[in-house]
């Protein structure tokens, strides 16, 4: 078995090993897909939502519960991991292959979590324009917030204080990102899902994915991978190929 | 020094030993309402509190409902990891004699303090930025609803594990505040009425944006406070008997 067979193995079955981490890909998902559906129609007063109010709750929700859970399974993964990935870098297997695999875990969660999302989101009745591009975003916005989980984890390498940080982070960004409410800054669109939340908004509503986000979106995605690989090495103590 | 004091002072020390964590339970609560207060637009809205409608800017408008939620986020964690991290420990505690509902009662102490800090801290920044009405009745209410809140942790944090429950503590309280019980929400669903949001947090929105709190709402959340403890308190001593 190759390196990166073994590495990417170990990885998966950290996460595929926790029965409550798949209970929650499964049943998270849609229960808050379907909470945002139902709570946003109680904003009647808030003109400056476009379209239906129980499409948009269902768009945030599914775009906020992929990402968030992809997001702390980056953060537990590399906080629980760090030392073992240590130990493996200093017995000769190659750091850039630990942290490539851990990079394929994560997409393979985001994989997942968001196609229990989108299945959610077109369960509770909305009609998705285009499904693979919707899917599409979906899974980026899940890398995205896997990788932040990453370089959090690393820089703060104990859950309970990962955890609140990405809480905060992923609040502020779920709360500012979807442009609900026109704030009195641009800085909004350097947070993680301002991006992702225009592509799968138009991809519900047109198909299309077109356009400055997607440059943005993938921009960002470059940069958190530089982030996360040398966040990742500083926590287990350096590249070795 | 009585038990319950001990067992207190280890769990202080717990915490004071990761001068991060402790810093976080201040400066997060802190940095939410502050960067909202500064970012959120000053165009009016409708605001729904205490069965009337005003018009008050965005910013002040959202900002104390904010504020409770920033400070009931940290606490809920809060209550899950302190629970999570500590049942093996007092698993061997009580074998080795200490009453369960002595642990708990230190614990729980334990939490109420993360729940003072966080709830005065979003309390502090929020009065830089959007004074409430009755400044004290919104942080008792703001700080009975995050002990609720941190207390319902504690019930996560033996039912599920750390990633679980960390999912269930921002979903949870984000659905309950921002969105069944926003001040810019009206005609919440009727499942609305069982979530702590309901007592307490209306409570403290109406102490916001009124000069006459619903005191009702405020006793039913402290009724509701002291059950989710008896619920707590049975679930962590059957976890620590287990």
């Amino acid at each position: 078995m190759s390196e990166f067979q073994t590495g990417a193995s170990a990885h998966a079955k950290s996460v595929a090993r926790q029965p409550t981490t798949l209970a929650l890909l499964a049943v998270l998902p849609p229960f808050v897909v379907a909470v945002y559906g139902a709570a946003m129609t109680a904003f009647p007063d808030t003109v400056f939502l476009r379209g239906s109010a129980a499409t948009y709750g269902r768009v945030g929700g599914a775009l906020f519960a992929t990402a968030f859970l992809s997001g702390l399974v980056g953060l537990f993964g590399t906080v629980s991991a760090a030392r073992a990935d240590r130990y493996l870098s200093f017995s000769g297997f190659s750091s850039v292959v630990l942290f490539g695999t851990r990079v394929l875990v994560s997409v393979g969660v985001a994989g997942v979590a968001a196609a229990v999302s989108l299945l959610a989101v077109v369960a509770a009745g909305t009609e998705v324009a285009s499904l693979p591009a919707a899917y599409a975003v979906l899974v980026l916005a899940g890398v995205l917030y896997g990788l932040l989980g990453v370089v959090v984890g690393a820089l703060l390498p104990r859950e309970l204080e990962g955890s609140l940080v990405l809480v905060f982070l992923a609040d502020v960004d779920s709360f500012l990102s979807g442009d609900v409410i026109p704030v009195n800054t641009d800085l909004v669109e350097l947070l993680p899902l301002h991006a992702p939340h225009a592509l799968f908004a138009a991809a519900v509503r047109d198909g299309s994915l077109a356009g400055g986000p997607v440059g943005r979106a993938l921009a960002y995605l470059a940069v958190l991978f530089v982030a996360a690989g040398a966040a990742y090495a500083a926590a287990t103590g350096g590249w070795s190929a | 020094m009585t038990r319950t004091r001990t067992a207190l002072s280890a769990t202080v020390k717990q915490f004071a030993r990761t001068p991060v964590l402790v810093a976080l339970l201040v400066v997060l609560p802190a940095y939410f309402v502050g960067l909202l207060g500064v970012v959120l637009p000053d165009s009016t809205v409708p605001v729904h509190v205490a069965g009337a409608t005003t018009r008050t800017p965005l910013r002040d408008g959202m900002l104390p409902m904010l504020a409770s939620l920033a400070a009931v986020m940290v606490t809920g964690i809060a209550g899950l990891f302190l629970t999570v991290d500590t049942l093996d420990a007092d698993g061997w505690l009580a074998l080795s004699g200490l009453p369960s509902r002595t642990l708990f009662a230190a614990r729980a102490a334990a939490l109420a303090g993360a729940a003072l800090l966080a709830s005065v801290a979003a309390a502090g920044v929020l009065s830089l930025l959007a004074v409430p009405e009755r400044p004290l009745v919104f942080l008792a209410a703001t700080l009975v609803l995050a002990a609720t809140y941190g207390l319902i942790g504690a019930v996560v944090g033996v039912a599920l594990d750390r990633l679980a429950g960390v999912y269930v503590m921002l979903f949870g309280p984000a659905v309950d505040l921002f969105l069944l019980h926003s001040p810019l929400a009206t005609d919440a669903p009727a499942f609305a009425l069982l979530t702590p949001g309901r007592w307490a947090g209306v409570a403290a929105m109406d102490a916001a944006f009124t000069a006459n709190p619903e005191w009702g709402a405020l006793g039913v959340g402290v009724a509701y406070l002291a059950v989710v403890a008896v619920a707590a308190a049975g679930a962590v001593r059957a976890a620590v008997r287990a």
